[in-house]
């Protein structure tokens, strides 16, 4: 049953992308571009998936609020790059100006992050599991509503870089400026990121903490303070999530953080959840997955106005993947039983 | 809380909660909240919202800081912390909207748009009142609780009466009370001083006499012969149904639609009661069963829709393409359930969200545009049609007139919300005596073992996949039959209409309510959709309340409002491990 299924859907996935090769509808060039862009969003899927695997990783919840803990970022950021831009620091200093946006967006996120946890999940630790998951949906709708009430709740625009404007010439294919920054800041994230989990002594006790609390807790390490940790590395990487978001989209919203934070977590899954290089992957697929889907896959099938069924690309890949590998792509790192 | 220190440990303590308080108001004033609750008055030109919020909170946290005195009784500490309060707002009020900080001139509202004359304006006003908030928070214990109690479910009912002063006039000009009666009353949106006063002694001393004597006239029922006991119970049950069934004629057209509002959530709430509380599968894409629903409905009744004979006729009515629905809506929750049958608790929660999102996206996309619509939606769906109506007038002429009489005055009757929610409310008797049935049957007690433990459960021979399957079913039923009443009700449906906040909001109210209880489910829908549909003033507010209801509802009361037995008992005997002392109920509370 489960291998006519899978046929099934194999056989769709390779008759759209022949129709749509066969037409020749969009060159080269095209889906060069849509791999380039997939690839930045990706990044950033993969930025804000590592705030939800390492969180899950260790107290096994969706800190569903995550999403919402890059949008504060974003945000502050937003206040942060209009100051400097209205005194001019910007278009002297870009590269200092933006990492000044940067640090206080993060530190925002990392705040957010560890208030959501010290005071909404943390009284909840031993509760049942569905418990914490309802509180972070209530923390979600209250942080948004709170920063609409706070701030309004239309869009907000961040000031250009000039720096940033244009494209370069890389291996004889333009990249726009703006993309090529966020996929090289991700990547060079990720890569210590990942090095400090390897390698610190916080990365260890964080790693076992995520393997057994109570052992851990034997073993001399402060459970309660890896997790404050775990929280602040996840909302530090969203807050910067935040500002590079802003780099290419370049407008803020108060609900601007639940998309995101949902596909976010959609990659982390896919990657397997509770394993760090499997979100930097599952962030990155999704986001090229996502950006060729609709020309390669819908399009093929007579499929009008595809685009549209980008998110509905996502949601089924995310069903697809957890029916036929339900942990994820490079295996997670949870078991259930443990939880 | 600390454990009791010197004097000056506990000074501090109380300086804090001011502190705290003060910083709360504050922020309550730039998220816009006292702004926007300051358009009401609850009693006119005595006091309004924004002041009974503020002091409120006051109150509550003066009190608590006290609660390690004896007793409670600590008027030093209570003013204390109320003056702390006051100088924190105070603070903000005198350092004004625009300030200078390192030579830099800071203008508060370029950042915080709701920093404006009005929020000052509201601040300054009862500002002097927060230390006597918090005076009154430590003397309050003096009084015996057999006058306090009483005293303060007055002040409650003042204040929940003052909030709907404009829908209790509606009510009361809707039953043709008269104008100088009502005047008297209530005036504007709030009460007038003297309506205050009548409402607060008629609850006082209600609540009194139950203080005193609700003890006594509970043992006196205890004490009458069970066969007794279960006709009294029978009695009050048919006392409230018939209450319910005449609520549209008191209530009016406006109120009848709000409850109708209400009803259809409740019928998702039953539903989504099964498949969260009973078999403890939490599904955030319920909303797809609703949306499926209401558009197999309006594909098979509008004259619009591609399968309508003619463009002034649909294929079919309600009642035919009733059952049509539901089949199909049962079909699909078996077809989404089969691949999610070996997910658990956080994987199954999002899967079943993109499930959702995904019939919603479909719903809304070009391809199904010829279908569904698109993003314009269905339109002209028909209202309903009170069944056997001509049936009803044959009847008439062949002379038994009385019992349908009755009928068509209640039901087929000219209103169309009223006549609306009688079918509503059928829809709700037969889904709630459903649940109430299954909940003790084999096939519910199986959903209450597959909560507790999968793995257990199917060494106990439960077959997972047919217990799994039948609560999706169900459960998408009861979703779906809400949503082939929701077509009819707005005559046209749009996919914007079909978000995950429903879905959410559906959550919420199931668990407010107290998972896995059906009077909880009740309780819940009006709490949640029936309170927010007659506050709609305060509207862009309502899922930041709905934030904070379902976070301090999990860190203080996880069981819910009208908790479940099981819940009730589980969330105790944990209580007794020293699992959960967070939960510990006391009263403190």
């Amino acid at each position: 049953m489960t291998v006519t299924a899978a046929l099934a859907v194999l056989a769709v996935l390779v008759y759209g992308p022949f129709r749509i090769l066969q037409a020749g509808k969009y060159s080269s060039e095209n889906w060069l571009d849509f791999i380039v862009f997939g690839l930045a969003q990706g990044s950033l899927y993969a930025l804000i998936a590592l705030g939800y695997t390492l969180v899950y990783g260790i107290l096994r919840m969706i800190n569903f609020a995550h999403g919402e803990v890059f949008m504060c970022g974003a945000f502050t950021g937003y206040f942060a790059a209009a100051a400097l831009d209205g005194s001019g620091f910007m278009d002297r200093h870009p590269l200092v100006g933006l990492l000044a946006v940067t640090v206080v967006a993060a530190s925002t996120s990392i705040g957010v992050a560890v208030l959501l946890e010290r005071i909404a999940y943390r009284p909840l630790r031993r509760a049942p599991r569905l418990v914490p998951l309802i509180t972070a949906i209530g923390a979600s709708l209250f942080l948004q509503y709170t920063v609409s009430g706070l701030y309004g709740s239309g869009l907000e625009t961040y000031p250009d870089v000039d720096v940033l404007k244009g494209d370069w010439q890389i291996l004889g294919i333009g990249i726009l400026k703006t993309q090529a920054v966020v996929i090289a800041a991700a990547v060079l994230i990720m890569l210590s990121l990942y090095a400090f989990v390897q390698h610190t002594r916080t990365g260890r006790a964080m790693r076992a903490v995520s393997e057994d609390k109570d052992t851990a807790a034997l073993m001399g390490i402060d459970v309660d303070g890896i997790i404050v940790r775990t929280f602040v590395l996840g909302g530090a990487l969203a807050g910067v999530a935040g500002v590079l978001h802003a780099l290419i989209y370049k407008q803020v919203v108060f609900n601007m953080g639940f998309q995101p934070g949902l596909k976010a977590f959609t990659a982390a899954v896919l990657g397997g959840i509770g394993n760090v290089p499997g979100a930097m992957l599952g962030g990155l697929f999704l986001g090229v997955v996502e950006s060729i889907g609709p020309g390669l896959f819908l399009e093929g099938l007579g499929i009008p106005a595809a685009y549209q069924l980008k998110d509905a690309i996502a949601f089924t890949l995310l069903v697809l993947v957890l029916i036929f590998r339900p942990t994820g792509i490079l295996g997670e790192r949870v078991s259930e039983k443990r939880a | 809380m600390t454990p009791r220190g010197g004097g000056w440990a506990r000074l501090a303590g109380h300086a804090r909660a001011g502190a705290i308080a003060g910083g709360l108001i504050v922020f309550l004033g730039l998220v816009g909240v006292l702004e926007t609750f300051g358009k009401r008055s609850i009693v006119e030109d005595v006091v309004g919202l924004p002041e009974v919020l503020g002091l409120t909170i006051v109150f509550a946290l003066a009190r608590r800081a006290c609660s390690p005195a004896a007793a409670g009784r600590d008027v030093v500490g209570g003013a204390l912390a109320g003056l702390v309060a006051a100088v924190v707002v105070g603070g903000f009020v005198a350092v004004g909207p625009t300030f200078a900080l390192g030579g830099v001139e800071i203008r508060l509202r370029d950042m915080f748009i709701r920093a404006s004359p009005q929020l000052y304006a509201i601040l300054d006003a009862f500002l002097w009142h927060l230390p006597l908030a918090g005076l009154l928070a430590g003397a309050v214990a003096f009084v015996p609780p057999a006058l306090r109690r009483p005293a303060g479910a007055g002040l409650a009912a003042v204040v929940l009466v003052g909030l709907l002063s404009d829908h209790v006039k509606l009510v009361l000009d809707h039953n043709a009370v008269p104008a100088a009666w009502t005047r008297r009353l209530i005036s504007g949106k709030a009460l007038t001083p003297g309506g205050a006063t009548l409402v607060w002694l008629v609850v006082a001393l209600a609540r009194g006499a139950w203080v005193a004597r609700g003890g006594a006239v509970r043992a006196a029922l205890a004490a009458r012969p069970p066969a007794e006991r279960a006709w009294l119970g029978r009695a009050a049950v048919a006392l409230c149904a018939l209450g319910v069934i005449a609520l549209p004629r008191v209530l009016g057209a406006y109120h009848s639609e709000v409850l109708n509002q209400v009803g259809l959530f409740v019928l998702m709430g039953l539903g989504l009661n099964i498949v969260v509380g009973f078999a403890g599968m939490l599904d955030l894409g319920y909303v797809a069963f609703f949306a499926l629903g209401a558009y197999t409905m309006a594909v098979l009744t509008s004259p619009e829709s591609f399968l309508a004979p003619s463009p002034d006729a649909g294929l079919m009515g309600f009642w035919a393409a009733l059952p049509i629905c539901l089949v199909v809506v049962v079909l699909a929750g078996i077809v989404l359930g089969v691949p999610v049958l070996r997910l658990r608790g956080d994987y199954l929660a999002i899967v079943t969200l993109g499930f959702g999102e995904i019939i919603r996206l479909l719903a809304m996309s070009d391809w199904l545009k010829p279908f569904l619509g698109g993003a314009q939606g269905l339109k002209s769906i028909p209202p309903i049609k009170a069944p056997m109506v001509g049936l009803g007038e044959t009847c008439a002429r062949l002379g038994v007139d009385l019992p349908l009489c009755i009928y068509r005055v209640a039901i087929a009757g000219p209103d169309k919300p009223q006549k609306l929610f009688y079918i509503i409310l059928g829809g709700c008797a037969i889904a709630a005596f459903v649940a109430v049935r299954l909940k003790g049957s084999r096939l519910g007690r199986a959903w209450m073992a597959l909560r507790e433990d999968e793995d257990v459960a199917q060494a106990m021979g439960i077959d997972l996949v047919r217990t799994k399957l039948m609560a999706f079913a169900i459960g998408a039923a009861f979703s779906g039959l809400s949503g082939t009443i929701f077509g009819p009700k707005l005559v046209s449906i749009f996919p914007h209409s079909f978000g995950l906040l429903i879905s959410i909001n559906i959550l919420a109210l199931v668990i407010v309510g107290g998972m896995g209880s059906i009077a909880g489910v009740i309780v819940g829908a009006l709490a949640l959709v029936g309170l927010p549909e007659l506050l709609r003033e305060f509207a862009e507010y309502r899922l930041w309340v709905y934030g904070i209801v379902l976070v301090g509802m999990m860190l203080y009361r996880p069981e819910g409002l009208v908790p479940s037995t099981v819940a009730r008992r589980e969330l105790h005997a944990d209580d007794a491990e020293g699992v959960r002392p967070a939960a510990e109920p006391g009263p403190a509370r």
